[in-house]
């Protein structure tokens, strides 16, 4: 699952403009995730200048055990 | 607020304040709409303009200039550092929120209608009709109509991506970067100083614009496509821990600086994309407000021009590339072929940069270096440099 940290989100929304999936989006108060539409690409996180983007650990695991 | 406009614009950045002005002054019925409760905030931006590409658009004001500038620097890391200092004014450093507001005051007193915390979620565009704009404020949703759309929105461009225009950036496309304001310094405030070179990012560079002789915006970028954006914050806090070690942050701010993907995501239908929705900044630089204030204007006197003439929508659009590609294609083009290559540029090939940027600028007036030329040449004609342009110019 894609994890946004809000603590550590400055709301730049640079993010959004990589995600394949259009899953990110702003609103007048904080970004979220359709975590139906996000296929875990990385991308966003790849980009985040703050690292406030991360995938969660339970989902890194699953991932690593399919390969 | 009414159930239908002339032209909505959505983003009241400079591309969108800019172009509601226009609009509004040209007695349009305009809307504005922007998602957040104050423009310019979160601010995401070094806030440096030329003279030139302030005054074009709008009447320099102190109110929204926090400092004049009459000289730029660049240092290469372990190398040359070179100096542009002509004796006129070259530039700004401005006050963004307060520009922005600026901005926007300008667009309502004009006539503008302007909805704040209010977020465009959806768009339908249908052939000879209206567009309706889907929008949410405080948890309502609502529509509105418009013969003719601006997408203003900014670096994440949603709008055009849901109409079908490849908006979408790739990671080598775009630049990570991370600015903290500093206080508590000394800064030689009226000097952009640029620092280049593997020890300041590994393919981008760090800015220093003074704010004031005691504060600046200090930050870094880096293209993450090829570079860890884990280790961007790194670069910044070494590079401020030894060159202002008594600095103070007083706040911290990010953003996605894009670069220039051609001219096909200008528009369809009755929608138009103008400042960084329709990617037009400088890929070397990452300058983009001149360019926003540009284009918003171009849109907005091309939808007046296709208003007063009756001209269908395909036609809007043609004259609407037509103008952009002649007001700063040439520009837009140079800097998107010199930018892979500088991406790569190693610390002998910026000393080299540095010769010629020295016997370049020699003597030169402020008002006649065009950053594009000025590259281009440097690219096909210093000696050292020769060997990666060769192709490709
Ligand atoms: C770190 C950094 C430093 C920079 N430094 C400089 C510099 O020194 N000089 C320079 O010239 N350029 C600089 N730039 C680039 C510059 O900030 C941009 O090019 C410029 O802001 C583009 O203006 P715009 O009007 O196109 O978009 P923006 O200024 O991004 O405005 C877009 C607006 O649209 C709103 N919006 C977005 N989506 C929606 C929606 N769906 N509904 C409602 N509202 C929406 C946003 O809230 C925002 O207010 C920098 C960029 C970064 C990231
Ligand atoms: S890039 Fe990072 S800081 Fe910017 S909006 Fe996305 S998660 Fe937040
Ligand atoms: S991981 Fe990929 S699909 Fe998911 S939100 Fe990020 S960019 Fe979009």
């Amino acid at each position: 699952m894609l994890k946004i940290e809000l603590a550590a989100c400055l709301s730049c929304a640079g993010c959004i403009a990589l995600c394949p999936e259009a899953a990110l989006f702003l609103t007048s108060d904080s970004l979220r995730v359709n975590q139906g539409e996000c296929t875990l690409c990385c991308l966003c996180v790849k980009f985040c200048p703050v690292t406030a983007l991360v995938i969660d650990g339970k989902v890194r695991l699953l991932n690593s055990e399919k390969e | 607020m009414k159930p239908h406009y002339q032209i909505i614009i959505i983003g009241a950045g400079p591309a969108g304040g800019n172009a509601a002005r226009i609009a509004a002054e040209a007695g349009l019925d305009v809307l504005l709409v922007e998602r957040d409760e104050r423009p310019g905030l979160p601010l995401c931006c070094a806030e440096g303009i030329s003279v030139a590409g302030l005054g074009a658009f709008i009447e320099p004001d102190p109110v929204f200039i926090a400092n004049e500038i009459n000289g730029l620097k660049l240092t290469v890391a372990g190398g040359k550092t070179v100096s542009f200092s002509p004796k006129d004014t070259i530039g700004y450093v401005l006050d963004r929120p307060v520009f922005e507001s600026y901005l926007v005051d300008e667009a309502v007193l004009a006539g503008t209608d302007l909805l704040l915390n209010t977020f465009a979620k959806g768009i339908k565009l249908d052939k000879g009709q209206p567009a309706v704009i889907e929008l949410v404020q405080n948890n309502t949703d609502f529509t509105i109509e418009a013969d003719f759309v601006i997408a203003a929105d900014g670096v994440e461009s949603q709008i055009g991506k849901m109409a079908g225009l490849k908006t979408e950036l790739k990671l080598k496309e775009c630049e990570t970067a991370i600015q903290y304001r500093v206080s508590g310094i000394e800064v030689e405030p009226s000097v952009l100083q640029f620092f280049v070179g593997q020890k300041y990012s590994p393919n981008g560079y760090i800015w220093v614009f003074p704010k004031s002789s005691d504060c600046a915006n200090i930050g870094v970028g880096l293209n993450p496509g090829e570079a860890d954006n884990a280790e961007l914050r790194g670069y910044l806090d070494s590079f401020i821990s030894e060159n202002y070690p008594l600095g103070k942050v007083d706040f911290v701010s990010c953003g996605n600086v894009p670069k220039f993907i051609g001219f096909e995501i200008l528009g369809k239908e009755n929608l138009f994309l103008a400042g960084d929705a329709a990617r037009l900044i400088d890929s070397l630089s990452g300058a983009g407000i001149a360019r926003a204030l540009h284009t918003g204007k171009i849109a907005a006197e091309t939808i007046l021009e296709g208003i007063e003439q009756r001209a269908k929508c395909s036609e809007i659009q043609r004259r609407y590339r037509k103008t952009i590609e002649k007001e700063i294609g040439w520009d837009m083009r140079v800097f998107q072929k010199a930018y892979p290559i500088v991406r790569k540029f190693t610390e002998a090939d910026w000393n080299c940069l540095a010769e010629f940027l020295e016997t370049y600028l020699k003597n030169q007036k402020a008002e006649s270096v065009n950053p594009a030329a000025l590259i281009k040449s440097a690219l096909t004609t210093a000696p050292g440099l020769l060997r990666l342009a060769r192709h490709i110019f």
